[in-house]
């Protein structure tokens, strides 16, 4: 604040209040601003700054609550975790899920997405209807497909016994099937998210654009490849990144079917993780899983930002902006 | 040309059929179990439809006996007075956490939107990776802190768990909206007389009521819907939630029918406040939640 001019009235004070609230008008912009951000610092701080290096300390921490240990022991928990058979294991069933889940799902949404934005009677209710299945928490999603697989009171073993196709309810939930199951039951519940994104995308393309390809003679493949196509891609690619994301850190889904069974045929990282940690209570191992975890899923969206903000997207993504 | 459009359009109508189906089946087949008696439900084949509607499972979720139809008296489920506390908790959870995630992010959004100042891009980097962060490696750190500070197992330490996820993902999509409103919001309302302050909670807070609206409801529903927390945190506890109530009662004891009809008790709740707010939700810019 500047220092009042030499013979500039005092300002009448307020019946006698000494100390005023700052007034926000005359502090710099900057200031006003870390005011306003300072809750969310502190917050940030305490909730996700503290923990993730909380969780460093305790990765270089030999950590049993079963037997009260809690010592230090340097980057041996990460060698053992990079040794691990099951740790390397279920990084293969998060590899072989991840990529079941993401390419579902983009097909689908984008398969989805393309329908609602052609003309039809019903178009309405089904774009109300087909958020549903996102609206439902993942643990949601898990119980109903665990409902419609199961082999007792399972929708899909019923009616392969109504059509006499086997013998008895079947168990479809085996070794072989189980993971690509549950990867059908994740696309379920994300696909939604997709095509709600695509389809904002999709119903800004210039209509005079598809005419102009009309009159070029290109069929329905040829208007999707060189029309449709580049609009499409910067909301693909942040469906892709949302998509491959959920799938890594799937947690919910597992535990609410399968619990990584049948036998190891499901047993994800994160549920991995979860058993060294709050099975076995060997916290230390688990933090360190959880962190090569951690630096993998952010290597992943690091990738995906690259290449979604290289220079030939970059146009895309400004129409899509300037559309939403 | 006319078998063509007519192809198309029987193309079309098949495909929306298809998408109507994948939709609601996974979500009639809950609400046909939970309207079926045990004894219909261990029929083979499973029935599509119930033979036999009844309501029993809720009514005996909520503590009432009901005569079965073979006249037999069907207790109530032992399990619901946990279920009916898990969802009084998960409103108590949700109610807490919901405004302080608002008070916390929406100043804070509003100068990240709006205003130029040092140190700005790596705030927003800060919450761009704390997205990024998974909840499983996020909850080990938390279960140890949590049992350090002797919070498990209460609101406090719950909601405090759940502003780590909430604050960071309102903060991404109030900053996207306050950053779309036309800059000369303010500056009409200093020219005014209004204080930067005023400015804000005068004009720019009703301006964005319906961003705040939908993001609380957002907020609301990631509260809501959070299992892995709440069963790490708070699992044997009187504050657990609905989620991991469910759990227990899915594989400690239950049948399939009185698991449904608790499903769905957990799922109305949401579902509803969902579908009312939804066209605000789709309003906002959440193009670019990561």
């Amino acid at each position: 604040m500047a220092q009042p001019l030499a013979g500039t009235p005092r300002e009448p004070t307020v019946s006698g209040r000494r100390w005023r609230l700052p007034n926000s008008s005359r502090m710099s912009s900057a200031l006003f601003a870390y005011l306003f951000t300072v809750p969310l610092a502190i917050a940030l701080i305490l909730l996700n700054v503290y923990p993730f290096l909380y969780s460093f300390w305790l990765a270089l921490n030999d950590v049993d609550l079963r037997l009260g240990i809690f010592e230090y022991a340097g980057l041996e928990n990460f060698r053992t975790a990079l040794q691990d058979e099951n740790f390397r294991y279920s990084a293969k069933v998060t590899l072989r899920y991840s990529l079941q889940v993401t390419i579902f799902s983009t097909v689908l949404s984008l398969g989805i997405a393309l329908l609602l934005n052609e003309p039809f009677r019903g178009r309405s209710f089904l774009v109300t209807i087909s958020i549903l299945p996102w609206a439902v928490s993942t643990y949601a999603a898990a119980v109903l497909w665990r409902f419609m697989l199961q082999t007792e009171t399972g929708l899909f073993s019923a009616v392969l016994y109504r059509l006499h196709i086997t013998d008895d309810q079947p168990n479809l939930m085996n070794v072989d099937t189980a993971l690509t199951w549950l990867a059908v039951a994740h696309t379920w519940h994300i696909a939604p998210l997709g095509v709600y994104f695509m389809l904002a995308t999709l119903q800004v393309i210039p209509k005079d654009l598809y005419r102009v390809a009309r009159i070029d003679k290109l069929g329905p493949v040829g208007r999707f490849r060189y029309v449709t196509f580049p609009y499409l891609k910067a909301p693909l690619l942040i469906v892709l990144i949302l998509n491959t994301l959920s799938a890594v850190n799937v947690f919910d889904l597992i535990y609410f079917t399968t619990q990584g069974g049948p036998g190891k045929a499901t047993r994800v990282v994160t549920y991995e993780i979860y058993r060294q940690s709050f099975q076995n209570l060997r916290l230390g191992l688990g933090a360190a899983e959880a962190y090569i975890l951690t630096v993998v899923v952010i290597l992943i969206t690091i990738v995906y930002v690259k290449i979604l903000y290289r220079r030939e997207n970059r146009e895309a993504r400004e129409t899509r902006e300037a559309a939403a | 040309m006319r078998w063509r459009v007519k192809g198309r359009n029987f193309f079309i109508y098949f495909c929306a059929v298809l998408l109507g189906i994948w939709t609601l089946v996974p979500i009639y087949w809950l609400f046909n179990l939970s309207f079926m008696f045990n004894v219909e439900m261990i029929a083979v084949p499973t029935h599509l439809y119930p033979h036999d509607f009844t309501w029993a499972n809720y009514q005996r979720l909520f503590n009432q006996t009901v005569i079965g139809p073979g006249g037999e008296k069907l207790l109530p489920i032992p399990h619901g007075e946990f279920i009916r506390r898990g969802l009084v908790n998960s409103l108590i959870v949700a109610s807490i956490a919901t405004p302080l995630t608002m008070a916390i992010a929406l100043p804070a959004s509003y100068v990240l939107g709006r205003f130029v100042f040092p140190h700005r891009n790596k705030l927003i980097m800060a919450i761009l990776l704390s997205r990024a962060y998974p909840p499983i490696a996020a909850i080990i750190p938390f279960y140890r802190l949590a049992a350090t500070f002797d919070l498990r197992g209460t609101y406090q330490g719950l909601v405090i768990v759940y502003l780590s996820i909430t604050i960071p993902l309102v903060v991404w999509i109030m900053l996207g909206f306050y950053n779309s409103l036309p800059r000369s919001i303010e500056s009409a309302a200093r020219v005014d007389g209004c204080t930067r302050f005023k400015a804000f909670y005068r004009v720019v807070v009703p301006i964005s009521l319906p961003g705040i609206a939908a993001c609380s409801v957002i907020a609301y529903l990631i509260v809501w819907n959070d299992f892995l927390y709440a069963f790490l945190i708070a699992t044997g506890s009187r504050a657990l939630t609905f989620p991991p109530t469910l759990s227990n009662m899915f594989f400690q004891y239950s049948y399939p029918t009185e698991a449904a009809a608790a499903m769905v008790l957990g799922m109305l709740p949401v579902a509803m406040v969902a579908f009312i707010f939804q066209r605000w939700i789709r309003q906002l810019n959440i193009v670019d939640p990561l």
